[in-house]
């Protein structure tokens, strides 16, 4: 074996070990940032016919957002009482008005009291808005169901013809159907939690794309597993992978009865012998695959047939950066050292690989 | 404004667009009965796929090209190893032929891969980051998800961890609020949500916050099966649940009662469809209905009809307590129609 490449090769391990520091990587969380004003919510969102209840609504939302966002739990529920009591009194007004005469008048009232009760009596948590909702009636289809879409379980439903005349003309707004007259309502009522829904979206938003590169990264970088491997990993990180919200993955890997090639050194063996390709085993192995330098720790046995040098050697092997390997193994008489032929991932060839790992020897 | 279709495939590869264009053609064809023939479903709706199929099919090629490298460069060095080298190549043979088109390759192990791996969450990470983008931007537009066989579980098991009781916008986990963030409506069509929990153990379909109303996460929930698609017979899923419907499609016009666009354009699914996603309605609607129902039953494959039916007498009822036990039936039924459809098909060519 050259004393200068096993002095080069480790070297280079010792360098890139030294300069990792800390060994886990961090990364900062970007603060979601959203800005209480009319102008951040554009014309073409929450488009409707509605131009004047849209823009009632879209001036509660503002207020919603400066009162509730970034600030002190005890302070929110004081605060937004009593903008959602304006929310539910005055949309109540301009809606039902909408519908003069209509045999279904009372019960929108009934249900904004409703959905009104419950928005104005919430106890501090800010996660309570509703939203106003039509939709097909499961057992008829000409029939539509006009609710708010709430976090109470109390959930009055009207249901009213579709094609109700009442519906026909709004505001000098021609529909086509009640189904149609009341998504347009919605949508210019819902309005009203515009900034809401940006922030928590927002918030969402920053978490699962660093998730997902996570997972772009475990697949791209992390150790090669076979899906013996893939099992054991899900089974031992079992309670990570259960939580009840989505997660990162976990940052270790698990090996089992891995496979590998290797190029391995005995050098008691007979002339001619010493250097051999040779299959490893991982019996069982752990690797940190997201550290600064990754590193990982196997015990192995590597297994070739030679004269005079019993064919199993028993030992421990090392992986760096998710690609290097290298370890020792135990046989009667003589010890061999070996290097994983991932080292050679830098060449393209595979079959050239073991021609190019032997000169480099 | 439109509203938003999220279409999810089931398994099996799938080409990006495929799902958009099935459901298109399904509805399109099956709604010529019930409004203006210049009807067109993909003028009403915006429809957004997602597409897991290219990532399941990675990673099956990735394990099978580090199989084969082994193979082909390793098995010479264990020549004489004895026990070793037989349960080596066992392994490694095994891997690297995940790279074929066996139905075990293209399918069953989509499903094994997404429910007994890891890589289970990064397809429910990517769910709900898509989902939760399609939130943000929708600003007034409806949001509906369609998924297809392997597909319901991959939205449910994504909806029942992004959907938390415990959600709080000042914490760092992404998530959202049950009754206040619901999509208007959520269809599974060939729902194996139940089978795929056998393999993955996490939230249980039946019990979990994927329902409707204010301790759920839709409006509104679709569940459509087929009397004689296997994939349903076993581990049914049947939640009594407010605002719901169940659709239980008995017309047979191809052999592939798992089909998805065969699923679409059922009559009363499309009917459902159109009703649902636009706003325009259909002058005597029920007879039109009855009429396009005629219509398709012209076109049924008796002898499929009959052979499936003697299998769902077979195999439906069987005790199931594992994913080996749905795996070893739902094969032995697929085997079983698929050499009478090649013996019904050469008889009549």
């Amino acid at each position: 074996m050259t004393k200068l490449f096993v002095r080069n090769y480790l070297c280079l391990v010792l360098l890139t070990l030294l300069c990792a520091s800390p060994c886990f990587s961090q990364e900062q969380d970007k603060a979601e940032s959203i800005i209480c004003s009319k102008e951040s919510i554009k014309s073409t969102e929450f488009e409707t016919k509605l131009a004047s209840l849209r823009k009632m609504n879209i001036d509660f939302s503002v207020a919603i957002c400066k009162q509730m966002l970034g600030i002190e739990e005890r302070d929110v529920t004081e605060n937004i009482n009593p903008i959602m009591k304006e929310v539910y009194t005055k949309n109540k007004a301009i809606i039902a008005g909408y519908f003069p005469g209509a045999r279904f008048k009372e019960h929108l009232e009934n249900l904004f009291d409703v959905f009104g009760e419950v928005v104005t009596e919430q106890t501090g948590k800010r996660n309570k808005l509703g939203k106003l909702a039509a939709g097909v009636n499961v057992d008829n289809v000409n029939n539509t169901d006009i609710y708010f879409n709430s976090f109470s379980t109390i959930k009055p439903v009207i249901v009213i013809p579709d094609d109700d005349k009442a519906c026909k003309v709004i505001e000098g707004v021609s529909y086509n159907s009640c189904r149609e007259a009341f998504k347009d309502i919605a949508i210019a009522f819902n309005a009203y939690r515009a900034h809401y829904d940006k922030y928590v979206t927002g918030k969402n938003k920053i978490a699962l794309d660093k998730m997902s590169d996570d997972w772009s990264k475990f697949v791209d970088k992390a150790r090669n597993q076979t899906l013996l491997d893939v099992w054991a990993t899900t089974y031992i990180n079992n309670e990570h992978y259960k939580q009840d919200h989505l997660v990162s993955p976990a940052s270790s890997q698990y090996f089992f009865i891995h496979p590998g090639l290797v190029y391995e050194h005995v050098s008691k063996a007979p002339a001619g012998e010493k250097d051999k390709a040779s299959v490893a085993i991982e019996w069982a192995g752990i690797n940190w695959w997201n550290l600064k330098v990754p590193f990982g720790l196997s015990v192995v046995t590597v297994y070739a047939d030679r004269p005079e040098v019993s064919e199993f050697g028993h030992g421990l092997m090392v992986y760096i950066d998710n690609k290097y390997s290298f370890g020792w193994v135990h046989r009667d008489k003589s010890d061999g050292i070996f290097f994983g032929l991932d080292i050679l991932k830098l060449f393209s060839d595979k079959k050239q690989q073991l021609e190019q790992y032997k000169s480099m020897l | 404004m439109k509203p938003i279709i999220i279409l999810v495939h089931g398994m099996g590869t799938h080409k990006k667009g495929a799902i958009s264009e099935q459901f298109t053609a399904a509805v399109n064809g099956t709604a010529k009965d019930f409004l203006i023939d210049d009807f067109d479903i993909a003028k009403e709706v915006t429809m957004v796929e997602f597409h897991y199929s290219d990532t399941l099919d990675g990673i099956r090629k990735k394990l099978s090209e580090n199989a084969d490298a082994i193979k082909t460069n390793g098995f010479g060095a264990l020549a004489n190893a004895g026990v070793v080298e037989d349960v080596i190549k066992g392994l490694v043979g095994f891997e690297a032929s995940f790279s074929n088109d066996s139905m075990f390759s293209t399918h069953w192990l989509d499903v094994i891969l997404y429910g007994s791996s890891h890589f289970g969450e990064l397809l429910r990470v990517d769910f709900a980051k898509l989902l939760n983008e399609q939130i943000r931007n929708a600003n007034g537009s409806e949001i509906h998800i369609l998924c297809h066989s392997l597909g319901t579980a991959v939205v449910h098991d994504a909806m029942a961890k992004l959907y938390r009781r415990d959600a709080d916008i000042t914490d760092q986990i992404p998530d959202l609020i049950p009754g206040a963030f619901n999509v208007n409506t959520l269809w599974t069509f060939a729902n194996v949500s139940r089978i795929v929990n056998l393999l993955n153990g996490l939230e249980d379909p039946l019990d979990s916050l994927v329902t409707t109303g204010s301790n759920g996460c839709a409006d509104y929930f679709f569940n459509i099966r087929h009397k004689l698609d296997p994939f349903t017979w076993f581990k049914t899923y049947n939640r009594a649940m407010d605002a719901s419907k169940t659709f239980e499609n008995e017309i047979v016009r191809k052999w592939n009662t798992h089909d998805f666009a065969e699923y679409v354009s059922d009559p009363f699914v499309t009917q459902r469809i159109l009703n649902t996603f636009t706003t325009r309605t259909s002058q005597n609607a029920s007879e039109k209905l009855s009429a396009c129902i005629a219509k398709q039953k012209e076109k049924t494959i008796n002898e499929a009809v009959d052979q499936l039916t003697i299998a769902a007498k077979t195999f439906q009822g069987r005790s199931i307590s594992s994913f080996k036990d749905v795996y070893d039936a739902i094969k032995a039924v697929i085997d079983s129609v698929e050499k009478l459809k090649e013996d019904f098909e050469n008889e009549n060519k």
